[in-house]
């Protein structure tokens, strides 16, 4: 028994031992394509990418992450791409483009060579169709209210499609071309309710530069480059594979055995490990670093939770009825910030990830202002705003007291998040120095943002990701206090009036000044305190060639990305 | 027999629905809703309230619940908000995944667990009894997921052996059957090891443990006078009846071959149905989440049933008559 036993052991480590190094190793005979710039171009190669988990579809009207978008734009294509300014576009589908004088139609005139894989040619009325869907309330598409101001959406002709607006404002060609074309002679015969299970989500039929060639669900999505593509010698890469591993230390394990070649948002210990590797030269691994989409910031509710009732405050003004004990006060509120050394809270826990944010208005859009005024930490002067308030500490036990109630409250935050949870940790210990005592409680993903938007906390430790647009209509506005994000239930008539103009303001330095004067009324009244702003952190396998990635997505160019011959692993 | 078999299922069937029922609630309960996850400033309440209509979530509890049940027992389970496929082909990719991973690991530990089990009875105090109680103790105390990364660090990041994890390589379609089929084996062994050895070393305390009891009985020793070969002693009379706690084990651990393991699943990405419960909680993703306790409600319950079954065959002393159904 014992002898088999050996045997049948030493018989698996070697068929093991064989198959160890076995990678299909890639043909030899390269072709070379010239680029329009003469550059002589290798083509194919794989890249493999590490996801965190599965996308839900691969239609960009039912389909909600982040990652499954990234994915899309490399199958669909829109009218036209955004610019890294986030206010020019380049031309895609749509060859060139012309508003009206009045600005209230906006004409595309669209390629003639665009293909569907099926073969179908791309044409007016495919681009009209995705309009229909992005707009029907029974497809439910999560950016439905971008195509609010498009009153219609018409075909010239085969290849002009003329866009119809109510208004006029500075994002309208944003939000004409947000949204990729999908193929009407696919979707258009399915009932709008039931696009979202229709088997074309699983089987996406696209005209992007690479096309969809087998999906295992929860293991991986592959992508092989479309031979129809119309850009000449694009893309390169023959094939791109998303490899779905749910587990984070797993997936940058398998970015240090070489077995994924892009990872996404690595931790930021591990970023800043990396950084340090690669240039000692220890791995293969290139950090890509890049202003991410992220901001996390505290809120500070202003009513009372325990008194608020969605049914009985259905008004803006029912609202001042129930103030929160403690952070109703604007002053409080700076005190809180002042209070807190956000410069500290950096350095500790960011790994040189997280940069400075004084106001809403993120770094990477056109309207962010450095010249901001800054709250200083000042717990001195924090001190002095809580007495003025009102908290006091008068039976010397380190707490403030205010008629009768000590200055004690919750801070929410969700788990999962090491990094929001050790930043509670430091605020508590700064807020104890001025006299307040912070409670933490960690609250599961989907019941913390659940009861921050019933209101149930007093204030909460979140983030938010920025979009493309300037706006605080749906944070900051009184009027989004009762159906919107804003969740601290913030109420200022001067900040709403601002703000509106500032949204339709044509001349983009009076909008940028409007947006400012918008800014330094939230600084003022410290609805949030605004902690920091996330860079993120991409690793790559350094034989990946003319990489760029910035705050569009780590795909903007993938099409141009290329492998040395010699380089190829796959 | 078979009347009791009916009877059986006749009192699991009403159990099973209590179960269902009270998950639906206690789901309904938890914080949050399907569309939580997308809190987003570009995202519209309106179009939550869209989304909630398109899922039939804005009818009234006991509305959603007369629809999912009458769907249910008709064997509808609904379409998946977070997959946006039916809930059926969701489960049936997942489910053959599991089958795999825990019917290799609970098979292959069950055998390793019988046999050390009878070594270590019939060599009792020897050398080999000492390692194999010490290591078993030392293996079923141990923490999956730990063990499952130091299994990764060793063998796939510092001997390159193995892979991290996953069901097949990347490259899989571009291989040669034989070359598929070592794939497929070569992502199986970390995960059916860390599988299996709590198991196999829980086998193999009670199969030592029932073991020991029955080779002090009288009519072992009669067989050894009579002169029976002490291999036949150990191997047929003794082994026979010393089974006896390995099958309700076995029993008992059926309705796990189907409910998957979520930390095993996670650490080594094996799509199978730990994870689609997982995902489907967080998600809130209420028509995947309660279909997949269903299948573990009755899982158990006829795990409970065959293990009952399969007693009767190896016990002769076992009978179940119609009139009485307990054991």
């Amino acid at each position: 028994m014992l002898k088999r036993i050996i045997v049948f052991t030493a018989l698996v480590s070697f068929i093991l031992m064989s198959c160890g190094g076995g990678n299909g190793n890639a043909s030899k005979d390269v072709t070379y394509v010239t680029m329009p710039d003469g550059r002589k171009i290798p083509q194919g190669g794989t890249l493999i990418v590490g996801l965190i988990s599965d996308v839900k579809a691969l239609n960009p009207y039912i389909s909600t992450s982040v990652q499954a978008s990234n994915i899309e734009s490399l199958i669909f294509m829109t009218l036209a791409d955004i610019n890294k300014d986030l206010s020019t576009y380049t031309p895609r589908i749509a060859k060139s483009w012309e508003f009206s004088d009045d600005r209230k139609t906006l004409i595309f005139h669209l390629r003639t060579d665009v293909y569907w894989t099926d073969g179908e040619k791309t044409t007016a009325e495919d681009v009209v169709f995705s309009h229909k869907l992005a707009t029907d309330p029974h497809v439910a598409w999560s950016a439905i209210r971008w195509k609010d101001y498009i009153s219609n959406v018409e075909a010239i002709n085969d290849s002009t499609v003329q866009y119809t607006f109510s208004k006029v404002y500075p994002y309208q060609m944003m939000d004409a071309t947000v949204g990729p074309i999908v193929p009407e002679h696919l979707l258009g015969d399915i009932k709008p309710e039931n696009i979202a299970t229709a088997d074309f989500n699983l089987n996406p039929v696209g005209n992007g530069p690479f096309k969809l060639k087998k999906w295992r669900q929860q293991q991986q999505i592959e992508v092989v480059a479309n031979p129809d593509y119309y850009e000449h010698g694009n893309p390169h890469l023959q094939r791109i594979v998303f490899k779905i591993v749910p587990d984070r230390t797993a997936l940058l394990t398998q970015m240090k055995t070489g077995e994924i070649d892009l990872l996404e948002n690595v931790p930021m210990k591990e970023f800043q490990q990396l950084k340090k590797d690669y240039k000692a030269g220890k791995t293969d691994i290139k950090p890509y670093e890049f202003m991410g989409r992220t901001y996390d910031y505290i809120g500070w509710n202003t009513i009372d939770p325990e008194k608020y009732d969605p049914d009985v405050h259905t008004t803006v003004e029912s609202f001042n009825e129930i103030p929160n004990p403690y952070f109703a006060d604007a002053r409080v509120r700076r005190a809180m910030t002042m209070a807190i050394n956000r410069e500290l809270i950096r350095e500790a826990i960011g790994y040189g990830l997280l940069t400075e944010m004084r106001g809403p208005i993120a770094p990477i859009l056109w309207a962010y202002d450095e010249n901001l005024p800054k709250i200083p930490f000042d717990p001195e002067k924090s001190r002095k705003l809580l007495s003025e308030a009102g908290w006091v500490d008068s039976d010397g036990d380190g707490i403030r007291e205010k008629d009768g109630r000590d200055f004690h409250f919750i801070m929410k935050t969700n788990t999962g998040n090491e990094r929001r949870e050790q930043a509670c940790t430091l605020i508590q210990d700064m807020l104890s120095k001025v006299g307040v005592k912070m409670e933490i409680r960690l609250e599961e993903g989907v019941t913390f943002f659940d009861n921050l938007d019933s209101k149930q906390f007093e204030a909460a430790l979140a983030g938010w990701s920025v979009g493309l647009k300037v706006d605080m209509t749906t944070t900051f506005h009184s009027k989004s206090v009762l159906d919107k994000y804003n969740f601290p239930s913030y109420r200022n008539p001067e900040f709403d009036k601002v703000n509106d103009a500032a949204k339709f303001e044509m001349d983009r330095d009076k909008a940028k000044e409007l947006w400012s004067e918008a800014q330094r009324i939230l600084i003022e009244d410290q609805p949030y305190t605004w902690l920091f702003y996330t860079k993120s952190g991409h690793g790559l396998h350094k034989r990946f060639k003319d990489v760029v990635m910035d705050q569009r997505g780590t795909y903007v160019n993938l099409r141009d990305w290329w492998v040395p011959a010699d380089e190829r692993k796959y | 027999m078979l009347t009791y078999v009916i009877k059986r299922i006749g009192v699991a069937i009403p159990l099973i629905w209590l179960g269902l029922t009270l998950t639906f609630f206690i789901m309904r309960l938890a914080p949050g809703d399907p569309t939580t996850q997308y809190i987003n400033p570009e995202f519209d309440p309106e179009v939550k309230q869209l989304m909630m209509e398109k899922f039939g979530l804005d009818k009234p509890l006991h509305i959603q619940y007369w629809k999912w049940l009458t769907s249910f027992v008709q064997g509808d389970f609904g379409t998946s908000f977070d997959r946006s496929r039916p809930v059926a082909d969701v489960i049936h990719d997942a489910i053959y995944n599991t089958l795999l991973l825990n019917g290799l690991a609970l098979i292959i530990s069950l055998l390793t667990g019988v046999v050390l089990g009878i070594f270590s009875a019939i060599k009792q105090y020897s050398r080999f009894d000492d390692v194999m109680t010490v290591t078993s103790l030392f293996f079923y105390s141990m923490p999956s997921f730990w063990l499952g990364l130091m299994l990764i660090l060793i063998f796939s990041y510092l001997l390159g052996w193995l892979p991290t994890g996953g069901m097949l390589s990347v490259n899989y379609e571009y291989m040669s059957a034989w070359g598929q089929f070592w794939d497929r084996v070569v992502h199986l062994i970390m995960p059916v090891f860390v599988l299996g050895l709590a198991t196999a070393a829980s086998t193999m305390r009670y199969m030592r443990g029932s073991m020991l009891e029955i080779i002090r009985q009288d009519y072992i020793r009669t067989a050894r006078a009579k002169g029976v070969s002490e291999r036949k002693v150990n191997f047929k009379h003794a082994t026979r009846n010393a089974i006896l706690p390995v099958v309700t084990l076995f029993g008992l651990s059926i309705p796990f071959i189907f409910s998957g393991s979520i930390i095993t699943e996670i650490v080594f990405a094996w799509p199978g149905m730990g994870r689609v419960m997982l995902t489907a909680i967080f998600a809130r993703d209420y028509p995947v989440a309660i279909a997949v306790v269903g299948i573990i409600y009755i899982m158990v319950t006829m795990g409970n049933l065959i293990a009952d079954i399969m007693y009767a065959a190896v016990d002769p002393r076992v009978r179940y008559g119609s009139g009485g159904g307990s054991e």
